[in-house]
């Protein structure tokens, strides 16, 4: 690559470039140099304050074969447009502009490309390969310098091809961003219906582009806060069967639910610790709630003990600290201790009660629910409590989620609406990227509340 | 015998076109006519464009790939600057970019084209990193859109087959 990168333009040739998986530590930074001097002191042009715009890209509907392949092409190449519109991040050139066509495989008139500002261009052909088989190929190529950077083919059934548009997606977000991406996901949330004094709530799950929706239970009994395995097919979630609030663990695969431990109290906020062998949840005491740690294969572990009202506990991505709420200065906030549950110390200072923190995938924020006076808002703040920023605010809104590369956050949103029977309120789900843009509503079936989402798909 | 200007003969040469333009009589005056100019008269501009087209011819070339940024003054190096802004984008979620820096080397041509961009090579190891490839990479289509170039460059000095150093930061 790195020879590539610095053959002249003119004369680069079209080489599928390997792309580098390994994250190298972060050798590039340096200390910074004096405005147009280098270290050795050279002279150079600064060239800075750069804009945030999304990378234009091209993307045709993929060539068929004829049958299905050419509805295949057209579909595939349509989830990848709005996968890539929706992050924000890249700006799918309208296709009517499109000046001639592609095979799919061969290499494209790059002025025909550059002529209309695009900077990426998405290729693909599908085969059938007998039965329900069938190969997708895409391409990806770098317009300027006209240079393909990746090249992949997969081949499926038919009726997997949303997750191949998905895992594209991915693909190219990587290649072009140099971070994972976080199409190929699912969301699972609780999914609301009926009057507010009589909520039925269901555990639902969806695709993270609202496609493909199921419900999971059946409304019978209340579902609250689901959550993902970090690895399984598994969700822990907290029901209210029989009317005792218990946390339990749902198989995706079979549809079974068990309770998890035997507390003689209400159970509640579960969460996978990074390792997927526990449940870090809270338990209610006589005097509050404390923090338990709880094997899924048996035993449990008190790591607080503070007589205040201790919930909401999540991990770090490495497992080695954990973030909670408790009021145990007097006032709702967010606190970070060690693994062990040694060494709490508050984060949170500012105007408010703290709540729901979650710890980033990339580990370097939490997010967090913050109510004060008649506002909630959902932000984000550094591990040691500096840097908190404000994301979205409006009048209710709670329970922040992350994407698995930790760069988009989902939440909820009620709202004043109006329902069969009158007065009422609307619950529904919102992304927002981490830089504070791009917020975007999700659509849901029904109202929606309480979003997880998943990790990438194995 | 013929001898090429020199750069103070040329310089000259030139400034007395300016400074001393050719005298127009006023119709029906007694003063003398001159015969009349086959071409108009010189512009100011075209003026120093010949001025500027001497002071190349007795320049010396630039060695090919050779880094010529110092011979830029601030002033010429912010208008270059300028220009590659206009195409410069990052990813400002991505969790390192805020830090990070590229430096790119850029082979120009006589009207100002980038005919290559390069990496500089002490920024190259870092490309295994793929969040610093992608920003790189960026860097690299800020200077070769189209709709950036080509480079404003002085026209008093030469620049073709020359290498620019240009570093690109958030």
């Amino acid at each position: 690559m790195t020879d590539l990168l610095s053959m002249p333009l003119r004369r680069r040739g079209l080489v599928a470039a390997s792309t580098a998986l390994l994250a190298a530590p972060a050798l590039w930074t340096r200390p910074a140099h004096a405005q147009g001097t280098t270290a050795t002191g050279s002279a150079v042009i600064d060239v800075d304050r750069a804009r945030t715009d999304p990378i234009p890209v091209a993307i045709p509907v993929f060539v068929g074969a004829g049958g299905d392949t050419e509805r295949l092409g057209r579909d595939i190449a349509g989830v990848i447009t709005n996968n890539l519109a929706r992050s924000g991040l890249f700006r799918p050139i309208d296709p009517a502009a499109f000046i001639g066509r592609t095979d799919g495989g061969a290499t494209p008139n790059f002025q025909n490309w550059k002529a209309i500002g695009a900077q990426a261009l998405v290729t693909g052909k599908i085969d059938s390969q007998g039965g329900d088989k069938v190969r997708v190929e895409f391409r990806l190529w770098d317009v300027l310098p006209g240079l393909q950077i990746q090249g992949t083919a997969y081949t499926t059934t038919l009726g997997n091809w949303r997750r191949i548009a998905h895992i594209i997606s991915d693909v190219i977000y990587e290649r072009m961003l140099g971070e994972k991406g976080y199409f190929d996901t699912r969301v699972v949330y609780i999914a609301g219906s009926g009057p507010r004094d009589r909520r039925v709530k269901r555990l639902a799950i969806m695709d993270q582009d609202s496609e493909n929706n199921r419900f999971l239970t059946d409304g019978g009994f209340l579902a609250l806060t689901p959550r993902f395995h970090p690895t399984r097919d598994q969700i822990a979630f907290m029901s209210y069967v029989n009317d005792k609030p218990r946390v339990y663990l749902f198989d995706l695969g079979t549809g079974r639910q068990q309770m998890l431990g035997n507390f003689p109290g209400i159970t509640l906020s579960p969460r996978f610790a990074p390792d997927g062998n526990s449940v870090i949840m809270a338990q209610t005491t006589a005097s509050g709630s404390d923090i338990y740690l709880v094997g899924l294969g048996g035993g449990a572990r008190r790591l607080t003990d503070s007589g205040a009202i201790d919930v909401s506990p999540c991990f770090s991505p490495d497992g080695t600290q954990i973030v909670f709420n408790s009021d145990r200065g007097g006032d709702q906030q967010l606190y970070v201790m060690g693994a062990d549950g040694s060494g709490s110390k508050r984060i949170s200072f500012g105007r408010g009660r703290y709540a729901t923190p979650v710890w980033s995938p990339r580990g370097d924020l939490i997010a967090f629910t913050r109510q004060s006076s008649d506002t909630f808002a959902i932000g984000v703040m550094r591990p040691d409590g500096s840097g908190e920023r404000i994301l979205s605010e409006s009048f209710f809104c709670e329970a922040p989620t992350w994407a698995p590369n930790g760069r988009v956050l989902m939440f909820y949103r009620e709202t004043a609406a109006r329902d069969s029977r009158g007065n009422g309120y609307s619950s529904r789900l919102v992304s927002i990227d981490i830089a504070g843009f791009n917020e975007r509503a999700i659509a849901t079936p029904t109202d929606a509340s309480d979003p997880a989402w998943s990790p990438l798909l194995q | 015998m013929n001898h090429a200007p020199s750069a103070s003969i040329a310089l000259g040469m030139a400034l007395a076109v300016i400074l001393a333009p050719a005298a127009w009589a006023e119709p029906g005056s007694d003063a003398h006519v001159p015969a009349r100019p086959s071409e108009p008269p010189p512009s100011l501009e075209t003026t120093l464009e010949r001025l500027r087209q001497l002071n190349r011819a007795n320049q010396p070339a630039p060695v090919a790939g050779s880094d010529q940024t110092g011979r830029l003054d601030r002033a010429e190096q912010d208008r270059i600057a300028d220009q590659l802004r206009g195409g410069w984008t990052y990813d400002a979620g991505a969790a390192r970019n805020a830090r990070m820096t590229v430096t790119l080397l850029l082979t120009l041509d006589a009207d100002g084209n980038i005919r290559s961009a390069s990496i500089d090579p002490a920024d190259q190891p870092h490309l295994s990193d793929p969040a610093y490839r992608a920003f790189a990479e960026r860097a690299l289509r800020a200077a070769t859109n189209p709709r950036v170039g080509p480079l404003r460059l002085p026209k008093d000095k030469i620049f073709d087959g020359a290498q620019l150093r240009v570093r690109f930061r958030p």
